[in-house]
């Protein structure tokens, strides 16, 4: 706006712009314009509808690789709605801002026909074998297409790695006549990564729990918590220090135990 | 008779809704551009008068 005053009788004009990138279907902006009417403060409310027409359509905007383990390959498929009246092509592609976090993860995209003609966008991502294990990574995949209406078109990926080893349960709560009885919980740990896994160290503050290590088979190790014969009676709360080596890494759990040693 | 009630009615209405400061008027406070091409970037024009007797200040316009 360049004026601000206008006189009785007096016309003018509000203009409102809006980006329509990022967006498909119909969109609804408001806007909200302040004045001196009724002694101020007033605020009358304008909506700008637009529906914005794509040629090219994914049925969804972001892929989720679940699970993720170093070394393995896991392929997606989109499908994409095409109303370009020609066949899609997919020119190149490349990450957008978040880029470190497809670092350990190469993509290949590619164009899948399928024999009915229907177009599907397939991501193929490979998890790097001696890449860190990180619970959620997630970026943006932009593709360069054939369209002239939407020359780019992003999807959003999200990858959740598996933990490499599972530990259940996650605290303990033991109460009861416990003294001297070798198995009262047990703890087990699983290696998800296919690596055999090692149980390197086994800890707690107080001196009450006795551990007891069972194997499995190579990737599962049971921990059997047991309560000593010379525990003293009444209430405890400590954490059980774990130390599991699944392949060449070590991995540290704490689990609270919790409960009281009575008679 | 009945012509002058309904002159009397008139000029009543037209006390009532007599401007009292100043008046913003929109020709459509609602716009609808209809279709569009995405990634572009769009413009609507709301246009308004001063139907009131004082002097009209817009001191912002805000999205949202």
């Amino acid at each position: 706006m360049e004026k601000t005053a206008f006189l009785p009788g007096e016309s003018g004009t509000i203009k409102a712009y809006f980006n329509t990138a990022h967006y498909n279907g119909s969109v609804t902006k408001t806007i909200q314009v302040y004045s001196n009417t009724y002694g101020g403060g007033n605020i009358v409310r304008l909506r700008l509808k637009a529906t914005v027409v794509t040629d090219l359509k994914p049925a969804r905007t972001s892929i989720y690789f679940r699970n993720v383990v170093p070394g393995k390959s896991y392929t997606e498929r989109v499908f994409i709605e095409n109303n370009m009246h020609k066949p899609l092509e997919i020119k190149g592609h490349s990450i957008v801002g978040n880029v470190n976090a497809s670092r350990n993860f190469p993509l290949k995209v590619g164009l899948v026909r399928s024999k009915d003609g229907k177009e599907y966008v397939s991501v193929t991502l490979k998890a790097l074998k001696n890449m860190p294990v990180l619970e959620r990574r997630s970026f943006t995949l932009s593709l360069e297409t054939n369209s002239t209406k939407m020359p780019k078109m992003n999807l959003f990926i999200i990858i959740k790695m598996q933990k490499p080893v599972l530990v259940t349960p996650i605290s303990l709560f033991m109460f009861g006549n416990h003294q001297g009885v070798k198995r009262v919980r047990r703890i087990q740990l699983t290696s998800n990564t296919g690596n055999p896994l090692e149980i390197v160290s086994i800890h707690s503050k107080a001196k009450i729990f006795t551990f007891e290590t069972v194997r499995e088979d190579e990737k599962t190790i049971d921990i059997w918590i047991g309560i000593r014969k010379d525990a003293s009676l009444g209430v405890f709360n400590d954490i059980i220090q774990i130390v599991a080596k699944e392949g060449k890494t070590d991995h540290n759990f704490s689990i609270p135990a919790r409960g009281s040693v009575i008679k | 008779m009945h012509k002058k009630l309904l002159v009397l009615i008139i000029a009543m209405t037209q006390v009532m809704v007599m401007a009292k400061g100043p008046i913003m008027k929109f020709v459509s406070k609602e716009i609808d551009l209809g279709k569009v091409d995405p990634g572009k970037k769009v413009q609507a024009v709301f246009k308004f008068t001063n139907v009131g007797d004082e002097k009209l200040i817009i001191k912002s316009v805000k999205p949202g």
